[in-house]
Protein backbone atom coordinates (compact mmCIF):
# COMPACT_ATOMS: atom_id res chain seq x y z
CA UNK A 1 0.00 0.00 0.00
CA UNK A 2 2.89 2.33 0.52
CA UNK A 3 5.50 1.25 -2.10
CA UNK A 4 7.73 4.70 -1.85
CA UNK A 5 7.78 6.30 1.85
CA UNK A 6 9.56 10.11 1.65
CA UNK A 7 11.87 11.25 4.91
CA UNK A 8 12.60 15.00 4.78
CA UNK A 9 15.79 15.50 7.24
CA UNK A 10 17.57 18.52 8.03
CA UNK A 11 21.07 17.50 8.44
CA UNK A 12 21.75 20.62 11.36
CA UNK A 13 18.97 19.43 13.12
CA UNK A 14 18.78 15.69 12.92
CA UNK A 15 20.96 12.57 15.12
CA UNK A 16 20.79 9.50 13.35
CA UNK A 17 19.31 7.72 16.48
CA UNK A 18 16.06 9.87 15.72
CA UNK A 19 15.81 8.05 12.19
CA UNK A 20 14.58 4.76 14.30
CA UNK A 21 11.20 5.30 13.95
CA UNK A 22 11.13 6.04 10.66
CA UNK A 23 13.16 3.10 9.62
CA UNK A 24 10.99 0.51 11.25
CA UNK A 25 8.31 2.35 9.63
CA UNK A 26 10.19 1.86 5.92
CA UNK A 27 10.72 -2.04 7.21
CA UNK A 28 7.53 -3.01 8.77
CA UNK A 29 5.79 -1.46 5.55
CA UNK A 30 8.18 -2.80 3.21
CA UNK A 31 8.39 0.09 1.27
CA UNK A 32 11.36 1.64 -0.45
CA UNK A 33 12.78 4.50 1.39
CA UNK A 34 13.90 7.81 -0.14
CA UNK A 35 15.57 10.21 2.17
CA UNK A 36 15.31 14.10 1.62
CA UNK A 37 17.31 16.76 2.10
CA UNK A 38 16.93 20.16 1.13
CA UNK A 39 19.33 23.09 0.74
CA UNK A 40 18.85 26.95 0.83
CA UNK A 41 18.91 27.90 -3.19
CA UNK A 42 22.84 29.41 -3.47
CA UNK A 43 22.97 33.12 -3.94
CA UNK A 44 24.41 33.96 -7.87
CA UNK A 45 27.19 36.06 -6.60
CA UNK A 46 28.39 34.66 -3.39
CA UNK A 47 31.00 35.68 -0.97
CA UNK A 48 34.41 33.96 -0.48
CA UNK A 49 32.62 33.34 3.02
CA UNK A 50 29.29 32.30 1.78
CA UNK A 51 30.98 29.92 -0.66
CA UNK A 52 32.60 28.15 2.66
CA UNK A 53 29.96 28.10 4.66
CA UNK A 54 27.77 26.86 1.50
CA UNK A 55 30.61 23.90 1.06
CA UNK A 56 30.68 22.98 4.37
CA UNK A 57 26.63 22.67 4.52
CA UNK A 58 26.31 20.17 1.52
CA UNK A 59 29.42 18.01 2.68
CA UNK A 60 27.59 17.99 6.39
CA UNK A 61 24.05 17.03 4.34
CA UNK A 62 25.74 14.50 2.06
CA UNK A 63 27.25 12.71 4.94
CA UNK A 64 24.66 12.35 6.77
CA UNK A 65 22.56 10.96 3.90
CA UNK A 66 25.28 8.35 3.37
CA UNK A 67 25.06 7.54 7.06
CA UNK A 68 21.35 6.79 6.93
CA UNK A 69 21.69 4.77 3.93
CA UNK A 70 24.91 2.88 5.78
CA UNK A 71 22.38 2.24 8.43
CA UNK A 72 19.43 1.43 6.49
CA UNK A 73 21.63 -1.29 4.07
CA UNK A 74 22.41 -2.88 7.63
CA UNK A 75 18.59 -3.22 7.69
CA UNK A 76 18.09 -4.56 4.13
CA UNK A 77 15.81 -1.36 3.47
CA UNK A 78 15.44 -0.65 -0.30
CA UNK A 79 16.99 3.45 -0.06
CA UNK A 80 17.43 6.28 -2.21
CA UNK A 81 19.08 9.57 -1.29
CA UNK A 82 18.57 12.88 -2.93
CA UNK A 83 19.63 16.08 -2.46
CA UNK A 84 17.21 19.39 -3.88
CA UNK A 85 17.92 23.35 -3.56
CA UNK A 86 14.85 25.56 -2.85
CA UNK A 87 12.46 25.72 0.06
CA UNK A 88 11.57 22.86 1.82
CA UNK A 89 7.55 22.62 1.73
CA UNK A 90 7.71 23.33 -2.12
CA UNK A 91 10.46 21.12 -2.88
CA UNK A 92 9.31 17.77 -0.62
CA UNK A 93 6.00 18.38 -2.32
CA UNK A 94 7.24 18.44 -5.90
CA UNK A 95 9.49 15.33 -5.50
CA UNK A 96 6.21 13.40 -3.74
CA UNK A 97 4.31 13.98 -6.55
CA UNK A 98 7.21 13.60 -9.13
CA UNK A 99 8.22 10.15 -8.07
CA UNK A 100 4.67 8.89 -6.79
CA UNK A 101 5.38 8.77 -3.16
CA UNK A 102 2.57 7.31 -1.07
CA UNK A 103 3.18 8.21 2.60
CA UNK A 104 5.30 11.56 4.24
CA UNK A 105 7.67 11.53 7.63
CA UNK A 106 9.31 14.28 8.59
CA UNK A 107 10.11 16.42 12.17
CA UNK A 108 9.41 19.43 13.71
CA UNK A 109 12.17 21.42 12.40
CA UNK A 110 12.48 24.91 12.89
CA UNK A 111 12.34 26.24 9.12
CA UNK A 112 10.11 23.54 8.13
CA UNK A 113 6.45 25.18 7.79
CA UNK A 114 3.93 21.90 8.49
CA UNK A 115 0.66 23.77 7.95
CA UNK A 116 1.75 25.18 3.86
CA UNK A 117 3.36 21.37 4.07
CA UNK A 118 0.20 19.68 4.39
CA UNK A 119 -1.56 22.26 2.50
CA UNK A 120 0.96 21.60 -0.64
CA UNK A 121 0.90 17.47 -0.42
CA UNK A 122 -2.70 17.31 -0.60
CA UNK A 123 -3.90 13.68 0.23
CA UNK A 124 -0.66 12.65 0.96
CA UNK A 125 -0.38 11.70 4.35
CA UNK A 126 2.20 13.14 6.89
CA UNK A 127 3.96 11.83 9.63
CA UNK A 128 5.72 14.01 12.30
CA UNK A 129 8.04 12.21 14.39
CA UNK A 130 9.36 13.58 17.60
CA UNK A 131 12.86 13.81 18.56
CA UNK A 132 12.70 10.40 20.24
CA UNK A 133 11.80 8.95 16.42
CA UNK A 134 8.55 8.15 17.64
CA UNK B 1 40.86 14.46 4.08
CA UNK B 2 39.85 12.58 1.68
CA UNK B 3 40.82 13.07 -1.66
CA UNK B 4 38.69 11.37 -4.55
CA UNK B 5 41.50 12.55 -7.15
CA UNK B 6 44.53 10.64 -5.06
CA UNK B 7 41.83 7.40 -4.73
CA UNK B 8 41.69 7.24 -8.85
CA UNK B 9 43.93 6.13 -11.17
CA UNK B 10 43.95 7.35 -14.98
CA UNK B 11 44.24 3.23 -15.70
CA UNK B 12 40.86 3.16 -13.72
CA UNK B 13 39.08 5.52 -15.95
CA UNK B 14 37.13 3.82 -18.86
CA UNK B 15 36.06 6.58 -21.40
CA UNK B 16 34.08 4.17 -23.27
CA UNK B 17 32.48 1.17 -21.09
CA UNK B 18 31.51 -1.89 -23.32
CA UNK B 19 29.06 -3.06 -21.32
CA UNK B 20 25.51 -1.88 -21.37
CA UNK B 21 23.97 -3.60 -18.92
CA UNK B 22 24.50 -2.81 -15.04
CA UNK B 23 26.15 -5.60 -13.84
CA UNK B 24 27.69 -5.95 -16.70
CA UNK B 25 29.37 -2.52 -16.25
CA UNK B 26 30.04 -3.17 -13.04
CA UNK B 27 31.79 -6.41 -13.62
CA UNK B 28 34.02 -4.18 -16.50
CA UNK B 29 35.20 -1.96 -13.90
CA UNK B 30 35.65 -4.52 -11.11
CA UNK B 31 37.81 -6.34 -13.62
CA UNK B 32 40.21 -2.96 -13.84
CA UNK B 33 40.48 -2.63 -10.47
CA UNK B 34 41.30 -6.31 -10.85
CA UNK B 35 43.89 -6.07 -13.57
CA UNK B 36 45.51 -3.11 -11.59
CA UNK B 37 46.29 -5.34 -9.05
CA UNK B 38 44.17 -3.21 -6.30
CA UNK B 39 41.44 -5.88 -5.50
CA UNK B 40 42.87 -9.72 -4.58
CA UNK B 41 39.34 -10.93 -4.22
CA UNK B 42 37.22 -10.42 -7.04
CA UNK B 43 34.96 -12.71 -6.46
CA UNK B 44 34.39 -11.11 -2.98
CA UNK B 45 34.56 -7.99 -3.96
CA UNK B 46 31.33 -8.69 -6.90
CA UNK B 47 29.18 -10.07 -4.83
CA UNK B 48 29.34 -7.26 -1.86
CA UNK B 49 28.73 -4.51 -4.63
CA UNK B 50 25.79 -6.68 -6.21
CA UNK B 51 24.35 -7.18 -2.45
CA UNK B 52 23.98 -3.57 -2.73
CA UNK B 53 23.11 -3.02 -5.60
CA UNK B 54 20.64 -5.42 -5.38
CA UNK B 55 18.49 -3.91 -2.48
CA UNK B 56 18.86 -0.14 -3.10
CA UNK B 57 19.55 1.73 -6.56
CA UNK B 58 23.25 3.53 -6.69
CA UNK B 59 21.87 5.80 -9.78
CA UNK B 60 21.36 9.44 -7.82
CA UNK B 61 19.96 10.56 -10.81
CA UNK B 62 21.20 12.95 -13.46
CA UNK B 63 22.85 10.52 -15.08
CA UNK B 64 25.13 9.36 -12.25
CA UNK B 65 25.20 6.24 -10.85
CA UNK B 66 27.96 5.56 -7.42
CA UNK B 67 27.69 1.48 -6.81
CA UNK B 68 29.47 1.27 -4.05
CA UNK B 69 30.34 -1.40 -0.92
CA UNK B 70 32.71 -1.49 2.12
CA UNK B 71 34.33 -4.86 1.49
CA UNK B 72 37.37 -7.07 3.06
CA UNK B 73 38.58 -7.37 -0.79
CA UNK B 74 39.84 -3.96 -0.37
CA UNK B 75 42.67 -2.84 2.14
CA UNK B 76 42.17 1.15 0.67
CA UNK B 77 40.08 3.52 -0.56
CA UNK B 78 39.50 2.48 -4.12
CA UNK B 79 37.94 4.38 -7.53
CA UNK B 80 36.88 3.51 -10.43
CA UNK B 81 35.08 5.64 -13.34
CA UNK B 82 32.75 4.50 -16.62
CA UNK B 83 31.55 6.69 -19.24
CA UNK B 84 28.49 5.15 -21.31
CA UNK B 85 27.39 6.69 -24.73
CA UNK B 86 24.37 5.25 -24.30
CA UNK B 87 23.67 4.83 -20.51
CA UNK B 88 22.98 2.08 -18.52
CA UNK B 89 19.68 1.61 -16.36
CA UNK B 90 20.69 1.68 -12.54
CA UNK B 91 17.13 1.94 -11.25
CA UNK B 92 17.31 5.73 -10.56
CA UNK B 93 14.34 7.20 -9.66
CA UNK B 94 14.82 10.17 -12.24
CA UNK B 95 14.64 7.30 -14.12
CA UNK B 96 16.81 8.26 -16.35
CA UNK B 97 20.39 6.07 -17.24
CA UNK B 98 23.41 6.73 -15.69
CA UNK B 99 26.45 7.82 -18.37
CA UNK B 100 29.00 8.65 -15.66
CA UNK B 101 29.20 5.91 -13.51
CA UNK B 102 31.92 5.67 -10.25
CA UNK B 103 32.52 2.37 -8.34
CA UNK B 104 34.17 2.79 -4.99
CA UNK B 105 35.48 0.06 -3.12
CA UNK B 106 36.20 0.61 0.60
CA UNK B 107 37.94 -1.76 3.54
CA UNK B 108 35.28 -2.74 5.65
CA UNK B 109 36.51 -1.38 8.89
CA UNK B 110 36.84 2.30 7.70
CA UNK B 111 33.43 3.40 7.76
CA UNK B 112 33.93 6.99 7.90
CA UNK B 113 36.58 7.32 4.97
CA UNK B 114 33.62 5.44 3.06
CA UNK B 115 30.86 7.83 3.78
CA UNK B 116 33.54 10.99 3.34
CA UNK B 117 34.47 9.91 0.10
CA UNK B 118 30.36 8.98 -1.05
CA UNK B 119 29.48 12.35 0.40
CA UNK B 120 32.50 14.27 -1.49
CA UNK B 121 32.06 12.51 -4.75
CA UNK B 122 27.92 13.13 -4.38
CA UNK B 123 28.74 16.80 -4.03
CA UNK B 124 30.97 17.37 -7.19
CA UNK B 125 28.57 15.48 -9.48
CA UNK B 126 25.51 17.44 -8.58
CA UNK B 127 27.30 20.26 -10.08
CA UNK B 128 26.36 19.98 -13.36
CA UNK B 129 29.26 21.81 -14.59
CA UNK B 130 30.74 18.95 -13.39
CA UNK B 131 28.82 16.66 -15.07
CA UNK B 132 29.39 18.39 -18.06
CA UNK B 133 33.07 18.66 -18.17
CA UNK B 134 33.41 14.65 -16.77
CA UNK B 135 30.96 13.77 -19.83
CA UNK B 136 33.14 16.14 -22.89
CA UNK B 137 36.46 14.71 -21.29
CA UNK B 138 39.10 13.56 -24.21
CA UNK B 139 41.44 11.54 -21.68
CA UNK B 140 41.43 10.32 -18.36
CA UNK B 141 44.37 13.01 -17.26
CA UNK B 142 41.76 14.89 -18.42
CA UNK B 143 39.05 13.63 -16.14
CA UNK B 144 41.70 13.59 -13.42
CA UNK B 145 42.56 16.91 -13.95
CA UNK B 146 38.64 18.14 -13.57
CA UNK B 147 38.24 16.04 -10.02
CA UNK B 148 41.31 17.74 -8.49
CA UNK B 149 40.46 20.92 -9.97
CA UNK B 150 36.43 19.99 -8.26
CA UNK B 151 38.26 19.25 -5.19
Amino acid sequence: MYRRLLCYVDAGETRLEELEGVLDLASQLQSRLIVLAVLPEESPDPSKEKKQERDILEDRTWNFLYEIEDVAFGRELKISLMLEEGKPEETIASVVKSYEVDLCATFPYKGLDAELLLQKLGSTPLLFFNQEGR
Amino acid sequence: MIRISEAIREEGIVLNLKAQEKVAVIKELVSVMVDMGLIQDEETFLADILKRENLESTGIGLGVAIPHARTTAASELLLAFGRSANGVDFDSLDGKPSHLIFLIAAPEENKSQYIMALARLSKILHKEEMRTRLSKAATPAEVMEILKEAE
